[in-house]
């Protein structure tokens, strides 16, 4: 047997815990604070070596004359090495020219109410087409889709669906619309135009479902295209936004002013996640915000918060506090705020802002009464914000089997 | 004093040592286990990185030191002085670094968990390991007759003691805080005859007595203070035998917390709705039902129905009263309240329901694995009606499945139709399965519209949530040839290990490889009678980990007798020790025995589980532990003897030991029984001490 010394002892000892502490560092930068900057980094040396059928040359960016990338896309502005992958997971340089690597290639088709998204002043009754393509530039701690939002797009099941394709099943299924949603529509720019523009031409009305991740040039292109969008509102703290969903707040806000000037339709979601979203100041300060920048008529929506991913140790949103936020978005002048994820709760209702009556009765994705003449309010004609169409009637309940 | 007064004193630090060394591990697991995650593996890490610091500690005690130092009685009292404060400084530090290191609200992944646990356990650890070697030292000097076996063996009683202690006495009327308190009490009186004996001066003596007095008593102040982990204010806090239960109600919300994770919340309609509504609509007249688990929301749910038996089984009482104070549960008595483990009362009753519905948490330990496999889906189908339904459901998936999920799903149904005819597994963010002998339609709102059940959930959000595309979707990813999860053959838990693995984006593979070159690293440096002591310690945890989730198979969630296996494992070491302490001549030969009875005791409790039927007595499984014990408890003196006997031998033992008892968890845990199952983690342990059959007859 080998005879242990004092100084073998110890250097042994000490090895042992720089390697059980090797694991520990390679796993505390993202929890190293409770407050830490969770924003997503650039993944060196990830890009495939080969690229495959779903990949386009991507759009929205510039070569540098040492074959480096910067991605034009989002606010992250990757800077990206022959080899390297953007902090989304699905734009990659690829020998000095940069790729997308989800373009035909959605991880999730669904036939979803438009309500779901939610959407409740887009064509209410109506039914959407709706993908996803993996990947994300956020790192939401609560994301609900994070199987596919934190994956690369080579790791995940998915079908092959070319823009053409894409159109041919939203027509086939009676979609009116097609939604980019799921997952954060933005890093599947190239599919999501290329099939807006097709679906345009066809008659589908386009919906982007979205954290609002995006440079402002990319997104007027895109609202040349797009007939609707929900877009998060996480918070109205950069701060927050930095340590709950890896984004920076300034870029948002120009996304909901880039959207407001194009004329799109949107509505904006707001979780109201306890200990991080629930300052009564904030919302406050927020929808002065979207009063003074955006006007009255965009709906807003609190959403409450169930616990998701990695943040499954806080409670529910209480009920009260959603209803307080919509007090305080009324107060501001807002005029049509939801309460979302309460079942049967009366601020799921459109009411009229002008006589105050209920237009629009929801009942989970269904909406069995509606009050309203073309556009406006069947019972002071009021004309209501939104995209209307008479021809959407509720959907009727499809049979189930046994 | 005399050398005689103050052996007797150093004695009596390792002996409260040991007890109190047994109640800290046990308060700090389960505070591990609420701060972060209750499944195997951050058991398995705790008490990993326990052992191995104690081993560590056993060895780092004797290396180096100058004898003159080994030998002072105030040395060893001063370190017995630290240790009596260090559980509750330690489990403050948990506290505190939880909130400074995570953001708030959020799980963590295994290695900042693993690193963590390392971190905060290690310097108490280390310690205790360290403790016992020095005592050893000191008693040799005073009395050159002291034996390793006897500090050993003192070292041992004190951990029974502790352990029994802890789960007879303390797990009903303390908090964490209290235990420690109550725990350190001993050890700092007997610290403090150790320092006055070794004449400490009194200006000296009382400030430290009372500053660890002070340290102690402090923590108790905070305990409360320090426990938060809700928003809003705190209404309750207990802890149970089953865990730590707090409710915090916020903007009059009440939101009970049963380990750390929001379990129950008030005006949460959905899941009650859908956990109640689903099951019973397909049921044409119900009139018993029995839910397992669940919440008061869901007894509001089943009031609808107006049932004739409504039978509720909640393992912990104080979970069902804090739910009644703080009105998220009716204080209704048409409710038969069952405090029972579940599976434990269906396989008692002879009552028939006409629904089952299964809400307890995820599958994602070995303890919650016995409500979905083979024999808990048969149990529950015997106790179905014609035409009843049994429903549960876990965590699903908002748009995609995953493969993991896949695997998951696919098992539980797979498992679920050996005992079904007819299984519908429903989508959504819980997937829901209905298990009937009979079709199970599907048009459930309809269904509840004409049984004229009113439901703000369960039937308007159905069709968006649940259509024919979503459930094709789902159907075409389960695999018809997945594996049945059975009681002993646990197929979900490694699934669900994985899929935590998954969400992390890690891989234990790191680890792995870190642990094995440490291990060959170590192992490659013992000599034969370590190896057969590291093979010991692993095999007695190991195999108490096995005992454990076997027993609950069996007989359930039994508080009191999982406290007497556990306590059974640890008895037989003294008595084992003492003996082969008077048997010096019989050396090699009685490692070879007990390596040989060690052998033939788990082909026995393999034959004992392959053959018995539901009704196998318990008492085999504290028979098997004492035995077991008692075999390894023979081989420490023996093993000591082999290797010359002196300090250095005695500390290299201790050290084997506690390194082998590290690996024996970790091992079990997390790789023989959800790679191999019972039979085939039996089998490995008796691979393993095949090999130190061979190693042990290399001793003299």
């Amino acid at each position: 047997m080998i005879t242990l010394t004092r100084r073998g002892f110890l250097r042994g000892t000490a090895a042992a815990f720089c390697a059980a502490a090797l694991p520990y560092g390679w796993g505390l930068p993202a929890a190293a604070r409770a407050d830490a900057d969770i924003r997503g980094h650039i993944f060196r040396g990830d890009a495939p070596d080969k690229l495959w059928p779903w990949s386009r040359e991507a759009m929205h960016y510039r070569s540098l004359a040492d074959g480096r990338t910067v991605c034009g896309l989002c606010p992250h502005r990757c800077i990206l090495s022959p080899g390297d992958r953007g902090v989304c997971r699905v734009r990659v340089n690829v020998a000095g020219k940069m790729y997308t690597l989800g373009y035909g290639n959605p991880c999730a088709v669904h036939l979803d109410p438009v309500e779901k998204k939610p959407l409740y002043h887009f064509l209410p009754g109506s039914r959407a087409f709706s993908l996803a393509v993996a990947g994300c530039n956020l790192r939401c701690l609560n994301c609900q889709n994070w199987e596919i939002s934190q994956a690369r797009p080579e790791d995940v099941r998915t079908i092959e669906l070319f823009p053409d394709q894409v159109v041919a099943a939203a027509r086939q299924s009676g979609a009116a619309s097609i939604a980019y949603t799921y997952t954060e529509p933005i890093v599947f720019y190239e599919y999501m135009y290329d099939t807006a523009v097709r679906a345009r031409a066809a008659g589908l009305r386009n919906l982007m479902i979205s954290a609002g991740y995006i440079n402002p040039a990319p997104l007027r292109q895109l609202c040349q295209v797009i007939d609707g969008a929900n877009v998060n509102l996480k918070s109205f703290s950069d701060a927050i936004y930095r340590r709950l969903n890896g984004a920076r707040l300034e870029p948002i806000l120009a996304t909901f002013e880039t959207l407001h000037e194009a004329g799109v339709h949107f509505e904006m979601t707001n979780l109201v996640v306890p200990g991080y979203v629930d300052d009564p100041k904030m919302v406050r300060d927020m929808c002065r915000w979207i009063v003074s920048r955006l006007g009255p008529d965009h709906p807003l929506h609190f959403t409450r918060f169930f616990p998701k991913y990695k943040l499954d140790r806080l409670a529910p949103t209480p009920v009260q506090t959603l209803e307080d936020f919509r007090q305080i978005a009324l107060d501001a002048g807002i005029r049509y705020v939801y309460v979302g994820n309460v079942p049967g709760h009366a601020a799921n209702h459109t009411y009229c802002h002008r006589c105050g009556r209920r237009i629009i009765e929801r009942r989970g994705f269904l909406t069995p009464e509606r009050q309203m003449d073309g556009g406006r309010c069947a019972f002071c004609g009021t004309p209501i914000p939104g995209v209307w169409d008479k021809r959407f009637s509720t959907p009727e309940p499809t049979a189930g089997h046994g | 004093m005399t050398p005689g007064h103050r052996g007797k004193a150093a004695e009596a630090v390792v002996l409260t040592a040991g007890i109190q060394a047994t109640v800290a591990q046990l308060v700090i697991v389960r505070e591990l286990m609420t701060r972060f995650s209750g499944n195997e593996f951050v058991i398995a890490v705790t008490l990993f990185a326990w052992l191995a610091a104690g081993g560590l500690g056993a060895r780092l005690a004797v290396l180096g030191l100058p004898a003159e130092a080994l030998r002072r009685a105030r040395g060893l009292a001063a370190w017995a002085l630290a240790m009596t404060v260090l559980p509750t400084v330690t489990l403050l530090s948990i506290r505190w670094l939880r909130a400074q290191l995570f953001a708030p609200g959020t799980s963590a992944g295994f290695y900042p968990i693993l690193g963590f646990i390392v971190l905060t356990v290690a310097p108490y650890s280390l310690l205790a390991g360290f403790l016992v070697p020095r005592a050893l030292a000191l008693l040799r000097a005073l009395r050159p007759a002291a034996t390793a076996a006897r500090v050993y063996g003192l070292d041992n009683v004190g951990n029974v003691a502790g352990g029994a202690i802890f789960a007879f006495v303390l797990v009903w009327c303390t908090t964490p805080m209290t235990a420690l308190m109550s725990a350190g009490a001993p050890l700092l009186a007997a610290a403090a005859v150790l320092l006055k004996s070794s004449n400490v001066p009194r200006r000296v003596l009382a400030p430290a007595l009372a500053g660890a007095g002070l340290v102690l008593g402090a923590g108790a102040w905070v305990e409360t203070a320090t426990v938060d982990m809700g928003r809003g204010r705190p209404l309750f806090y207990e802890e149970t035998r089953y865990g730590r239960l707090t409710v915090f109600q916020d903007q009059g919300e009440a939101t009970l917390f049963r380990d750390g994770r929001p379990a129950v919340t008030t005006r949460d309609p959905a899941g009650a709705e859908a956990a109640v509504h689903y099951p019973l609509a397909v049921v044409d007249r119900p009139s018993a039902v029995l839910v397992v688990g669940g919440s008061g929301a869901m007894l509001a749910e089943l009031e609808k129905y107006r049932l004739d038996t409504v039978d509720y089984v909640e393992i912990d009482p104080a979970a069902v009263r804090l739910q009644i104070a703080a009105g998220l549960m009716p204080a209704d008595a048409s409710v038969n309240r069952i405090h029972q483990d579940g599976r434990a009362y269906l396989a008692a009753t002879g009552r028939r329901y006409d629904a089952i519905v299964l809400a307890v948490a995820e599958p994602d330990t070995l303890q919650l694995n016995r409500y979905f496999t083979e024999s808990f889906f048969r149990l529950a189908a015997d106790h179905l009606r014609p035409g009843g339904v049994l429903s549960f459901s876990v965590e699903g998936y908002a748009n995609y499945i995953a493969p993991v999920q896949a695997r998951k799903l696919s098992i539980l149904r797979q498992t679920a139709a050996r005992c079904f005819r007819h299984v519908a597994v429903l989508p959504g963010e819980r997937v829901f399965f209905l298990c009937r002998q009979d079709p199970v339609p599907l048009d459930i709102p309809e269904r509840l519209a004409a049984k004229g059940i009113p439901t703000t959930y369960a039937g308007p959000y159905f069709y968006g949530d649940i259509d024919p595309g979503r459930i094709a979707a789902l159907e075409a990813a389960l695999d018809p040839a997945a594996p049945v999860n059975t009681d002993f053959n646990p197929q979900l838990i490694r699934v669900m290990f994985a899929a935590w693995f998954a969400k992390f984006a890690t891989s234990p593979t790191l680890f792995a490889l870190a642990t094995t070159v440490l291990a060959a690293f170590c192992l490659r440096r013992m000599g034969a009678a370590e190896y057969v002591l590291w093979t010991s310690g692993a095999v007695v945890m190991g195999s108490e980990i096995l005992v454990i989730f076997a027993f609950q198979v069996i007989r359930g969630y039994i508080y009191h007798q999982l406290g007497l296996i556990v306590t059974a494992f640890l008895a037989g070491l003294m008595p084992g020790a003492l003996l082969a302490a008077r048997r010096p001549a019989w050396g090699g030969r009685l490692l070879v025995g007990a390596d040989a009875a060690m052998i033939l005791l788990l082909a026995g409790l393999a034959g004992f589980l392959a053959l018995g039927g539901p009704g196998r007595p318990g008492v085999v499984f504290v028979g098997f532990g004492l035995a077991l014990s008692l075999a390894a408890g023979l081989q420490f003196p023996a093993a000591v003897r082999c290797r010359g006997g002196g300090l250095a031998a005695a500390a290299r033992a201790f050290g084997a030991d506690l390194a082998g008892a590290a690996a024996g968890p970790l091992m079990m845990g997390l790789v023989l029984i959800p790679y191999g199952g019972l039979f085939g983690a039996i089998a490995l342990m008796m691979l393993l001490k095949l090999s130190s059959l061979a190693a042990a007859r290399r001793c003299p």
